[in-house]
């Protein structure tokens, strides 16, 4: 399967009528969820109007780990199988991914001064997301330091791969500390479990989200593809001209 | 195995022929110490509380002082693509020297930490001081490795080498602290010292096979 879509020509055939499509479905649903979420679900009965931060907050954080997973999926076929889409894949989702972190932050910022009292608390989740924000950041750094695109590309699938391992145990690491150090000392939502009329405009968001993630992605490595065509054909009159 | 083990030694001499480049992490770990009292004020149960973090902290730091040394020149002179044509195992050469740089940066912080202690008055200071400390520099120089060797062909890489590395230091920075911490108020070994030492050998299973992929030419 992967052979069949690895095909930049097959790509930027698919992508060409896939990405409107997809570009379409994230602005629409995105715009009439934010409607749902702010005018018509009933107000949460602890939080009032604040809560409806959720219906941003969630889709990015979980957009943005889907996000990174892309990059080091992308990251693993380009290190193993040295197929160049795989790449470009990895390297168009780390923008997106450090955006939706950023945006899962400053979100969850805003929805802690009121809620917790503070903006920002160590909170294991809030921890992991800011060094998952710092490894994507140091991909970007890293790969803007090459010259040549084949060692951006192998240091960058590299460094994703060890952040991905690292991933969890950060993840781990942070949870345990934050049990030892902060016993309880901030008020998570009310229930557990969303009720139905919270749950079912998150879900939408979520894919909202998702929509326009995938739309990003694909512009993003339009783009790349195209970019590497002109250097590729540029290379080519240069090389006939002289 | 000869070949990997002349490599070891040819570490260390260059280490040693550098002078004063030896104990430069060490200096700049106790340095780094010695300024905090006078930031943070001279109380002693406020310097016992920050001790643990701040031994740690320091320690990350130092480490960095010198990560680019360890690939950037045998990358430039082309050492490291005579002992590949020779045919050692590229694996087993990152990671001796790797070694060969902690055994002369990375040793020296840890020795060093029981008197680091003393400094932040802490409470129970022994020989087991050290073994939080020991275990954690060999996950951060491994880690830092892994980063030296993915801008060994970069100029002025430092910075960078700093953003790409910190976020890996995280789980040793929290079990090192937290064990530190155990040891200090005159408590027995807890949980952080097994979770520190699984994390070393994580780092070990892994970070090899990084940096040879990391320096492998076109």
């Amino acid at each position: 399967m992967f052979s069949t879509f690895a095909n930049p020509h097959r790509f930027m055939a698919l992508s060409k009528w896939l990405l409107p499509v997809f570009a379409g479905l994230g602005i629409v649903m995105l715009a009439t969820g934010w409607v749902w979420a702010i005018f018509f679900v009933p107000e949460e009965q602890y939080q009032g109007a604040t809560a409806r931060i959720m219906y941003i907050h969630v889709p990015a954080a979980m957009v943005s780990m889907a996000a990174y997973a892309t990059m080091a999926v992308g990251s693993l076929l380009y290190l193993t199988l040295k197929h160049t889409l795989a790449d470009v894949a990895a390297k168009s989702a780390a923008p997106t991914a450090a955006a939706l972190s950023f945006i899962c932050l400053i979100t969850g910022a805003l929805w802690g001064r009121p809620t917790w009292g503070t903006y920002w608390v160590w909170d294991a989740r809030l921890t992991s997301m800011l060094f998952q924000l710092f490894l994507i950041l140091g991909y970007m750094a890293l790969r803007s330091a090459f010259q040549r695109e084949q060692d951006a590309a192998r240091a960058g699938a590299i460094l994703c791969l060890v952040g991905a391992v690292n991933l969890p145990i950060i993840k781990f690491s942070v949870d345990w500390w934050n049990t030892l150090h902060q016993p309880a000392g901030f008020i998570t939502m009310s229930g557990s479990s969303l009720a139905g009329e919270f749950f079912w405009p998150l879900l939408y968001n979520l894919f909202a989200v998702m929509f326009v993630f995938c739309a990003l992605l694909m512009a993003a490595m339009r783009a790349d593809i195209q970019d590497r065509q002109y250097e590729a054909k540029l290379a080519r009159l240069n090389r006939s001209g002289s | 195995m000869r070949g990997v083990l002349a490599i070891f030694r040819r570490e260390l001499v260059l280490a040693w022929a550098g002078g004063s480049g030896l104990f430069l992490p060490a200096a700049f770990f106790a340095g780094t110490i010695f300024l905090a009292p006078l930031g943070v004020g001279t109380e002693p149960r406020l310097l016992s509380a920050l001790g643990p973090g701040l031994i740690f902290v320091a320690l990350c730091l130092a480490s960095l002082t010198t990560l680019e040394r360890i690939f950037q020149a045998d990358l430039e002179t082309g050492a490291l693509d005579h002992q590949r044509l020779a045919g050692l195992s590229m694996e087993l050469v990152t990671l001796v020297k790797v070694a060969a740089h902690w055994l002369v940066s990375g040793l020296p912080i840890a020795l060093l930490t029981p008197i680091a202690a003393v400094m932040m008055r802490a409470e129970t200071v022994s020989a087991a001081t050290i073994l939080p400390v020991l275990l954690g520099s060999i996950t951060i120089f491994l880690w830092g490795g892994v980063g030296a060797s993915l801008t060994a062909g970069l100029r002025r890489s430092g910075p960078l080498v700093a953003l790409l590395v910190l976020p890996l230091f995280v789980p040793v920075v929290i079990f090192g602290a937290e064990e530190l911490n155990h040891l200090l108020t005159g408590e027995t070994f807890g949980a952080g010292l097994s979770l520190l030492a699984a994390n070393s050998l994580a780092a070990l299973a892994i970070s090899p096979f990084a940096m040879s992929l990391a320096l492998k030419l076109e």
